[in-house]
């Protein structure tokens, strides 16, 4: 158990000195994860790493320029081939992708990816007009990302998100170059809940200012058994060593490490035997029992408490001496410490722990087990590589923190005043209108048709303005409206288009100043129309259609504010377009497809010749910029200074070759 | 021209003002001195707008805009947004953004052509800025940072981009934007080029640390003052970025 006979068991409190002046903290995940995060290629981590570009794509990226540098081997004709590349899916995927530290895709993985999932989610209706292929699209994409990304990061990490809480193992590791390192119990220390002056902490720990040395006092109870001991953990060595020579002059004697100054150990009967769980306890939950047993274990009870507080008392002052009192005992146990007049020991006594491990049947032998797995630190042997390793796969075991919810404020709603009484013909008009914009805003057309014929006299009422009437304000909310404007605001083109091919609503009319006004009164800028109250693009293509098919009816591009009309061949034309988009996209795919095997068999050595002359370090070590992808052993043996200037030359010569293109132009 | 100025003193200017071809925004300041810097570069060519963004200071970041229109988050309120409406011309359309990633002068970065944005902004958004700024929108990353519009500053004649844009990612970017970028700091070396330094066409202003080679680079590479955008390449080898991190 000494140091001398047992170089690989350290005694917690007399640590070589070596050793612990080459100690660090370890376990510090957290702290470390924020100081790295900006740059986790440090840590030698693929994590948020963009995949390393290869020889194949810089070449082409510094000749043509018209590149893609997230996904692998494009090139384009012209600017407009790479814009739409940019605007594609694919392009968009491997973006995500590589902010995930996921290697891109390729342009055929990608399409199969894609028809994989619409393979899956097949059985939706497929008939779609352009519009909704492309609202389709994303939805794809989002699903396919939310898949690739189920196991990272979702957006970048914020410094709160960093900060997560890590689970607080009972152990604190300490690391010491090359590969040693050592555990302690957390609960050792003075005060378990802060990370930072723990190494301090054992340094001090080290030299014993006490006389006496320091003690601890250790109590295990459970099951009627009782264990207890105060022990010296630590004692002052240069002094007893002096001693010891000098009195008797005999070869050193070992000392041991800890010295049980007292101890003691009872048994009562208190458990119920083939139920379990102590007498008290069920007596609480079921009411007392009138057995003879349970009298027994009643006073079983009540016996070993004496005993533990009489024992207690009588060690009083060497407890008060007690550096740390650990104690193992259940709820209902503890009060047995505490709840007494007097007592020993306080509740709020900073010297109480727990064992941070678990404990077998209260016994002598197994207090000094306890004790020995106490003082005694863990050692283990990793390298720094291993260690590295096991953090990350710790790192990447953890759950993802949750999101916070936040908390969901009540709108506050603006005190109405009370509704004025109504009549009854009041009443029965406000029901219908309700109806009627119910529907509208609801898009029930069917519904809406025969109801609009039968009650259409008594909606309009006196009124001359036909269907263009304006919501009454008894209706509430849509007040001073048209139903067109109503049907638009809420995106219903069915009724939109119903209102104007079949009832003829007035498009032009004017949106009412109290829907568009601020609550403090300042006047609009514009003037507002049905059109511009048109939530969705179906609406609004509702009303260019209408304006192509009756140009003449209203004033639609002035009054209206209708940009511009939208007649069939229009339509056609454009989904002509988008049909040889997308065609034109899948031949190249399978162009793409069919020449693959035939180009990658040349490429390929010349990648391999130029990858074994770059020294495997670059790929993991701090990022240089553009200095990876040149010729990197041109500039290895040379002077930072030196790099700096070729570097220097190098961004010139590149901004020089931009702008030139660029003039040329 | 590029002025050098503060705002309380705080060499960020990009964060509390934002500058285009039709106008510009100012942060409410407790004197007037960031705002007068502005007036007197610009009184008479478009109009300085006095304002907050959901009553904070910090509107720099938290708008995107170009010339044909400003795009304000969701926290503006209607009283600000109200505000912004009369203050800018017509031509000028200004829209309430209801975007998750609010502070869109970080995710959205512009010239009046073309807009860089943050590559997970909402498809919705996305249309928004395409419409109401009139510009192509890409989703990009500039130096493997999502922060677009803080890493970068672009107008139609030039762009600068952090430090640490490979030449790689500079050629895609600059054949994307169609104009010349390089590589430079503000700020007597921040990378923050969005907070440090607000640009348009014909005249720049920069944080008060931004050191006499950086107000070349800036000078040149967007055209200010008549030079020349080679003068960056020519004159100036030794002030391109080097960084060796």
């Amino acid at each position: 158990m000494t140091q001398s006979s047992h170089p690989h068991t350290y005694h917690l409190f007399a640590l070589p000195g070596p050793l612990l002046e080459a100690l660090t903290p370890r376990n510090d995940i957290s702290s470390r994860d924020l100081t790295q995060q900006p740059r986790p290629a440090v840590d030698g981590a693929k994590i948020n790493e963009p995949p390393p570009r290869d020889a194949t794509t810089t070449v082409t990226s510094t000749t043509s320029g018209r590149s893609c540098n997230v996904c692998q081997g494009t090139s384009f004709a012209n600017v407009d081939d790479q814009r739409s590349h940019f605007r594609s899916d694919w392009h968009r995927y491997n973006v995500k992708l590589r902010l995930n530290g996921k290697d891109a895709v390729a342009e055929s993985k990608f399409a199969q990816l894609v028809e994989a999932l619409e393979d899956s989610l097949s059985g939706s209706a497929s008939e779609s007009t352009g519009e909704d292929s492309e609202t389709e699209s994303n939805k794809r994409l989002a699903t396919l990302l939310s898949r690739a990304t189920v196991k990272t990061r979702s957006r970048s990490p914020s410094p709160s998100s960093t900060q997560r809480n890590l689970p607080l193992t009972p152990l604190t590791w300490f690391h010491s170059p090359p590969s040693t390192q050592i555990g302690v119990y957390r609960a050792i220390f003075s005060s378990p809940d802060v990370i930072a002056p723990y190494l301090d902490q054992l340094r001090e720990m080290q030299n014993c200012p006490e006389p006496e040395g320091k003690k601890w006092a250790l109590f295990l109870v459970a099951g009627g058994h009782f264990a207890g001991a105060v022990v010296r953990v630590h004692r002052d060595r240069s002094r007893d060593d002096d001693g010891g020579k000098t009195r008797k002059g005999k070869p050193k004697k070992v000392i041991p490490d800890t010295e049980v100054i007292l101890h003691k150990t009872f048994h009562r009967y208190t458990t119920r035997r083939k139920q379990g769980g102590s007498q008290s306890v069920n007596d609480n939950a079921k009411g007392g029992a009138i057995s003879a047993g349970a009298t027994l274990r009643r006073y079983g009870e009540q016996a070993l408490r004496d005993d533990i507080r009489n024992l207690l008392g009588e060690w009083s002052d060497e407890i008060d001496q007690c550096e740390r009192v650990w104690i193992r005992a259940s709820v209902s146990n503890r009060r047995i410490f505490f709840d007494y007049e007097e007592p020993v020991l306080t509740k709020g006594d900073e010297r109480l722990r727990t064992f941070p491990f678990p404990t077998r049947r209260p016994t002598q032998s197994e207090l000094l087990r306890c004790l020995l797995e106490l003082t005694k630190a863990k050692i283990t042997h990793f390298t720094e590589a291993e260690l590295k390793a096991q953090d990350e796969a710790y790192l990447a075991s953890l759950p993802k923190p949750k999101p916070i919810p936040a908390p969901v404020q009540p709108k506050e709603k603006p005190v109405q005043p009370q509704p004025p009484k109504l009549t009854k013909e009041e009443e029965a008009l406000k029901e219908k209108w309700g109806r009627v914009l119910e529907m509208v805003s609801k898009g029930r057309l069917e519904a809406l048709k025969p109801f609009w014929e039968k009650e259409y006299a008594n909606l309009v009422g006196g009124g001359g303005d036909g269907v263009d009437i304006r919501v009454p304000k008894v209706a509430g909310e849509h007040e001073g409206q048209t139903v067109l404007q109503v049907a638009a605001s809420s995106g219903q083109e069915e009724v939109v288009r119903w209102l104007l091919d079949e009832r003829g609503a007035d498009p032009t009319v004017d949106v009412p100043e109290s829907s568009v006004l601020d609550p403090d009164g300042i006047t609009p800028v514009k003037r507002r129309t049905a059109y511009d109250l048109a939530s969705t693009k179906e609406v609004r293509n509702v009303f260019r259609r209408c304006a192509g098919s009756h140009p003449d009816k209203w004033d639609w591009f002035g009054a209206g504010k209708v940009p511009s009309a939208l007649t069939a061949d229009q339509e056609e034309q454009r989904d002509e377009k988008k049909k040889v988009r997308r065609k034109g996209l899948k031949d190249k795919i399978k162009e793409r497809e069919a020449r693959q095997p035939a180009s990658e068999e040349e490429p390929e050595p010349e990648v391999e010749t130029k990858m074994v002359g770059a020294l495997p370090e670059e790929k993991t070590g701090p990022r240089k910029l553009g200095g990876v992808t040149g010729d990197s052993n041109a500039v290895l043996g040379l002077t930072p200074e030196m790099r700096a200037k070729l570097e220097r030359e190098r961004r010139a010569r590149a901004a020089e070759a931009r702008m030139k293109a660029l003039s040329g132009r | 021209m590029a002025t050098r100025l503060q705002f309380e003193n705080n060499s960020d200017i990009g964060v509390f003002s934002k500058l285009t071809n039709s106008y510009c925004l100012c942060a409410i300041g407790g004197s007037t001195n960031f705002y007068s810097a502005f007036e007197s570069e610009l009184s008479d060519v478009v109009p300085i707008v006095h304002t907050t963004i959901g009553g904070t200071r910090i509107l720099g970041r938290l708008t995107a805009g170009n010339r044909h229109g400003l795009l304000v988050p969701s926290t503006t309120n209607d009283q600000e947004l109200q505000h912004l409406r009369n203050s800018l011309p017509d031509a000028v359309a200004v829209q309430r953004v209801e975007e998750r990633l609010s502070a869109l002068g970080n995710v959205i970065a512009c010239n009046d052509h073309v807009a860089l944005v943050h590559p997970d902004v909402d498809r919705e958004t996305e249309e928004i800025i395409a419409d109401v700024l009139k510009v192509e929108v890409f989703r990009q990353t500039i130096a493997d940072n999502v922060l677009v519009g803080s890493y970068c500053a672009i107008t139609n004649q030039g762009g600068l981009v952090h430090p640490k844009t490979s030449v790689q990612d500079q050629d895609e970017l600059s054949s994307l934007l169609q104009v010349p970028l390089v590589a430079g700091t503000v700020n007597r070396g921040s990378d923050v080029i969005g907070a440090g330094l607000v640009v348009n066409d014909w005249c720049a202003f920069t944080g008060f640390d931004t050191t006499a080679m950086e107000i070349s680079v800036i000078e040149a590479i967007f055209k200010l003052q008549g030079r020349e955008q080679t003068a960056v390449i020519n004159d100036m080898r030794d002030s391109l970025v080097d960084s060796w991190a």
